[in-house]
Formats: C-alpha cells, structure tokens, sequence
C-alpha cells in the first residue's frame, strides 16, 4: 500500500526497483518500496542542495565535505536493498546513516548545543514504525552512540566553534523540531500501515490495479483484434509464464490453431453485443509445444473511451480437469451402452444355440411318444434315441463353454500348473477329434518333435485349448482340407499351433476375434453353428498362463493359431486342496463342469 | 390326389432329419438342402407345393432366399414357412416382415408344426389367409 502514496508513474518506477522476490508479495513490496522512496528522496536531495551550497558558501570545509558525502549514504542503502532483498539489513544501515548524518551536522553547529541534535529523536521514531524490537535497539544504540559521539567529541574541544545562527530562538523549532517532526511523519506516511491501521487507498483505482494484478483470477484486456495490452499475475500463472509473455500476439500464439477462430471470434462478438465465451486450449508453460490446457474465457466489451472501439475484459478459468471428467463419464457411458449390446447378442446367440440342439430333442422324442399313430416305422425308435443323445450331448458342450467363459470372465478359474508331457497330450487330443474331422472329410494329423520336454503347465486348460482350436479347424474347413496340429520350443516357450486350410479371416476381423460371445457375423447369415465360446475361451486360458495366442489368417487359404506359454512359469502358490486335486481325475479338478 | 411335396431348407442335419421324418410319417414327399443358394434352383426345378426355410444357413441367410423366391415370378405363391432358432423379441415380426408367410419357432411342437403345414398346404378348407 505504502508506494500508492506517490503518484501512480513514481510507484511503477519504484516497483521496478524492487528485488525481483518481493514483487508479487504486496506486504513485503510496500515495505521494500517505502524504504527504498525515502531513501531515495533524502539522497536526492543531498544531491540536489549541493550546487546550491558551493554557490552560496564557497569551497566546502573539510567537516562540509564529509557531511556532504555523508548525505549520499541513503542512495548506496536504496541500492543495496534493491539488490539484494534484505529490509532489515537495509534498515540498520538506515538507521546508522541518519544517525551518523545528525551527529556530523550536530558537531558543525555547536556539538550538544546545536538545535540539529533533536534529529537525532528520529532516529528511533522511524524504527519504532517499523515494529521490530530489534530495529528499535540499533536504532536507539546508534541514537545514543552518536550523541555521545558529539559529547566526547564538544569536551575534547575539537569541534568548530558553532555559527552566529544556531543561537537564535527560531533556530530550535525552524530547523530541529519541526523538520525532524515531519520527516517522521513523512516517513510514517510512506510507511502507511501501522499508524492509519487500514490501507489509506483502498478504494482507489490503483488499489483496484493492483486487486487485478495480484488476486487469483487470470484477466487479459484485448484490443478487438486480440491483440493483448494487459496481462494480470494470474493469467502468467494460469500459463506457467511471466504475465509479460503473454502480451500483444502472445496469448493468441498459444492458442491451439484449431481453436482460433473461436477465440478471434469471442473477443469480436464481446466488442459487438457486449458479451461473449468460448472454450479454447492454450498451450501452457515455457515450450509452446507443451500441455495443453482447456481454458473457458468469458469476455466483456470496456467502456469505450476513446471511440476507436471498445476494449474487450476477459476472464480465463482453467477447465482441463472438468474437460477429463466429462470424457471419462461420455466414455464410461459408451462402453456401458456396448457392454449392454454386448449382453443383449450374447442372449440372443445362447437363445439360439439352446433351442437350436432342443428342438431336435424335444421333436424326436414326440415323435417317439405318438409313434403309433404316427406311424413311425419299426427300428426307428432306437436312432432317434441315439440322435437326442446326441443333441443332448451336444448342449452340454454349449453350456459347459458358457460355464467356462463365465468363470474365466469373473476370474474362478484356477490354474495348477503341473509337467506333462504335451506331445502326448496332442496325439490324446487328435484321436478324440478324429471321427469328427473324418465325418466332414478332412485329415488331421500331428507335428511332433521327438526330444519335446515336459510343459508346466494345467494339463486340463491345456487339452481345452487344443480341443477348443481343434474343433474349430474342423468347424471351419472345406471338404478334403487338411488340418496340422503341432508343438515345438521357441526361446524360454513351448508352443503348439493348429492349422487349418480352411476360410481364413479378414484382416480387419481378426482384432475382434476371441473376444466373448462374439462370432464374427452377427445377422442371420451366420455361416457357422456356435456361440463364438470356444477361441474366448483359449484366449482367458493362454493369458491365465501368461502366455500368448497369435493368430495369422488369409481368406480363403487358412487359419494358423499358435499358442505359446512359458516354459518355466511363475510358479502360483498350490493350495492345499490344490495338491490334492493334482493326481486326482480330469473330473476331479472342475467342480463346476457339468459331465455327461 | 398326388402326394404334396415340400422343400426344407436346413443346415443342422439332425433337425433336418427331424422334419423329414416328420413330414414322409405324414404322407408329405420331401426334397432336402442346406444351402440357400440351392434352394432357388431346386425350387424352380420342383415346384414345391411349400417351403420350410431355416433363416441362419450358411453364404446367404434364408430371408435372403426367401426374398429371391417372393421376386421370382414362378415361385412366388409357393407359401414360405419360417422354421427358426431366432425366437428373441423382434425376430417374429422382422422374418414375417422379411416374406414369410408364417413363422415357426424351435423348439417346434409337432402338432403345431403339423397344423401350420397342413394350413398352408391348403388342406383346411376355406383356412387359408
């Protein structure tokens, strides 16, 4: 509050010679910048009274000369304290000058006698304004010290023989009382705070200046082409920047290019109707190439004072984190919507893949309850049965792949990892598809190394996957096709592929794939029987074992899925109830599985 | 009267037999494929008195078919009957939407099955839509 005392060019100036650390602290400036205008004014005019002295009274005396160079003391405090921040410091050596300049100008003019040493009671009234015991104590000890100084100096006889005018009456008020009163008051005045209580200015124009500069908000004035002519404090650190960086084009240069129009248009609509807002990203902190920052800027058309158009207020607030929130909750809402049409086909598909298998059940075995009116023929009776059998045993299938993907899904699907011999486990696995793969006409035959080691691994999940891969290779080959299924070591994995000659998949189908419940047609022209279950199903497996599936496909020439797990797991603590189960049946060890 | 003959088109071979013997036990002559794109041909070929038409099949799906055969100026009286899996809200109205004359859903009940046949075939007198 202290500069706001001077006039608004003269406190700028002294802003300026602040030390960079105080500038933004109002409190501490004031302090800083009362100090500093004293000092400034007292040294100046030192400065200015000399060439009236060398007119008036000749060449100086020796004692005059000291005097002189004496009164220039509070010029190097200013310095200092601009320099180097420290206001105590400054103040002790304030204190020490005044002090030293009194007991000089004293011992000039009659030593104890001298109307000139009552100055010396400023000396601790400044420090007193400055509330700090310690100033006060220099401020007294120095008071004293040059008294004494004076004293010593008046009975050892050295000083000058005092001059005519220091004995005359007015001598006393005109040149120590009131002078000395008023350079404390002056001082208090510069100083503000303490003696008025309240800030003397604070309904001011410069106050409410510097309300802007220093509060909270981030204000730019625009001119109506954007061009910026005033920064506050809180639009620099809105940015990351000195406030300074951000005038004429330099706000508008960290406007993202997309979003400039918007900007260039708020600011000239504001200028028109008064009023205006947008929502642009500004480029934050020193490298224009860094984050970006969603600001909302609110803009106001300014009185218009010189008539060239008016100026244009804008207030700009940070929205980034509110920006993330509206994405994070519009993409949370989509993929609840996806989820949801997710859970809707996946119904839709198991609707169908129950009734499909049910209808032949259900049928055949009415044709066999009303088979005397129907006129079944004889001996049939038995490969319908055998045929609901089938059907039965074919909706067990489906339900235990929707059992195991749930389970995979809501993570209760163990892995006991165990070594097996996986070349043994293949030729198991192309025996039990063999009928099927020779009913559609396709050979299926085995790649085997004859030096594979054991696999760690569950034995159980890894018979599923070959099964489930198996199965699919039949599913989705032509007749006469020709199906691998092979293993082989690669690095610190064991791997084992099946390939197929059969439809192959898109490019662009293949990240699809293996998801849940997903087939990769989804309208009636379904090419194949099936739920979608089984590749989801290797997939949840292969990444229980952190393994990894790969897929390379061409249409129509084939499909080669390779599966490869490490050979030395991370070994999963076995429970006890896993122990057990380990050498137990296949049956055993899936409690959840459904069997025929 | 000559036996009627109907054409079914179905690619799960058990529900095919299912239909078939269904339909030979009823004094029905039939003529069987799984694809979509034969059944055009055997249609123009037999002139069935009706067509079962399963709607998932493999290449093309049987509402596909089912519009060649309302397009085709030979074969469009010959009444279609949906037999589908698809019985989720919707699926009814969209194949009948799609040119089917009815709509069956497995899992089929045999008398109903029956009855909708017989229906189409004409063989309720003055039943017909």
């Amino acid at each position: 509050m202290a500069i706001c005392v001077f006039p608004y060019p003269v406190s700028r100036g002294i802003h300026a010679l602040l030390h960079p650390a105080v500038r933004d602290e109002p409190r501490q400036a004031a302090q800083h910048g009362a100090l500093i205008a004293t000092r400034l004014i007292g040294g100046g005019l030192a400065l200015v009274a000399f060439p009236a002295y060398l007119a008036l009274m000749g060449p100086p005396t020796l004692v005059g000369a000291v005097v002189f160079a004496w009164l220039l003391t509070p010029l190097a405090v200013a310095f200092y304290l601009s320099r180097s921040g420290r206001l105590d410091a400054a103040r002790i050596a304030s204190s020490g000058s005044l002090a030293g300049l009194v007991a000089l100008v004293a011992g000039a003019t009659g030593g104890p006698a001298s109307p000139l040493l009552v100055w010396m009671l400023a000396v601790p009234a400044e420090a007193a304004l400055w509330g700090s015991r310690r100033l006060l104590g220099f401020a007294v000890g120095f008071a004293g010290a040059a008294t004494a100084a004076v004293c010593l100096a008046a009975l050892a006889g050295v000083l000058p023989p005092a001059p005519g005018f220091v004995q005359s009456a007015w001598a006393l008020p005109l040149l120590g009382l009131v002078p000395a009163a008023l350079y404390v008051v002056a001082v208090a005045a510069a100083q503000g705070a303490p003696m008025a209580g309240r800030p003397a200015d604070e309904g001011g124009e410069t106050s409410h200046r510097m309300m802007i500069e220093h509060g909270p908000d981030a204000v730019t004035r625009h001119r109506r082409n954007g061009n910026v002519t005033y920064a506050s404090g809180g639009a620099g650190r809105c940015l990351g920047v000195p406030a300074g960086e951000l005038h004429g084009c330099g706000l508008f240069n960290r406007v993202h290019v997309m979003d400039r129009p918007a900007y260039l248009k708020a600011i000239d609509l504001a200028a028109e109707t008064g009023e205006a807002a947008a929502e642009i990203r500004l480029a934050a902190g020193a490298s224009r190439t860094q984050d970006w920052l969603w600001i909302e800027m609110r803009c106001r058309a300014l009185p218009d004072a010189v008539g060239d158009g008016p100026d244009v207020v804008s207030v700009l607030r940070d929205i980034t984190a509110l920006k993330a929130q509206e994405q994070a909750a519009s993409e949370a809402i989509e993929l609840a919507e996806r989820r949801d049409l997710a859970k809707t086909r996946f119904l839709a598909r198991v609707s169908h893949e129950l009734r499909t298998p049910l209808n032949a059940i259900i049928g055949f075995s009415e044709l066999l309850s009303e088979s005397p009116e129907a006129g079944i023929e004889p001996g049939k009776e038995r490969e319908y049965a055998g045929l609901i059998r089938d059907s039965g045993r074919h909706l067990l299938d489906l339900i235990n792949d929707i059992l195991d993907m749930s389970k995979l899904e809501s993570g209760n699907f163990h892995v006991l990892p165990e070594p097996f011999d996986l070349a043994e486990l293949i030729e198991n696995c192309r025996q039990l598809l063999g009928p099927e793969a020779a009913a559609a006409g396709l050979s299926l035959e085995n790649d085997l190394p004859v030096d594979l080691p054991p696999l760690m691994a569950d034995r159980r999940a890894c018979k599923q996957m070959l099964l489930n891969l198996l199965h699919n290779a039949v599913k989705f080959s032509n007749r006469n096709g020709r199906i691998v299924v092979g293993a082989y070591v690669e690095g610190e994995a064991a791997c084992f592929y099946v390939a197929d000659e059969g439809i192959g998949i898109a490019r662009d189908d293949l990240a699809r794939l293996g998801q849940p419940f997903v087939q990769l047609q989804s309208n009636y022209d379904r090419n194949y029987e099936g739920a979608g279950l089984g590749l989801s199903v290797v997939k949840g497996l292969v990444a229980l074992h952190d393994g990894k599936l790969e897929i390379d496909s061409t249409p129509g020439v084939g499909t080669r899925v390779t599966v490869r797990l490490p050979l030395a797991p991370r070994m999963v603590p076995v429970s006890e109830e896993g122990v057990e189960t380990q050498n137990a049946a296949d049956s055993a060890a899936e409690p959840l599985r459904l069997t025929a | 009267m000559a036996a009627k003959t109907v054409l079914i088109v179905e690619d799960n071979e058990l529900n095919m037999k299912l239909f078939n013997d269904l339909l030979v036990a009823h004094g029905y002559e039939t003529i069987q494929t799984r694809s979509g794109t034969e059944a055009l041909g055997l249609a123009r070929q037999h002139k069935p008195d009706l067509i079962l038409m399963d709607i998932q099949l493999p290449e093309v799906s049987g509402l596909d078919v089912t519009r060649w055969i309302k397009e085709d100026d030979e074969l469009h009286a010959i009444p279609v009957v949906a037999v589908t899996a698809f019985a989720m809200k919707g699926d009814e109205e969209r194949i009948r939407k799609g040119g089917c004359e009815a709509y069956i859903s497995k899992p089929i009940s045999v008398a109903k099955f029956l009855e909708t046949i017989r229906r189409y075939l004409g063989e309720y007198s003055g039943d017909r839509p």
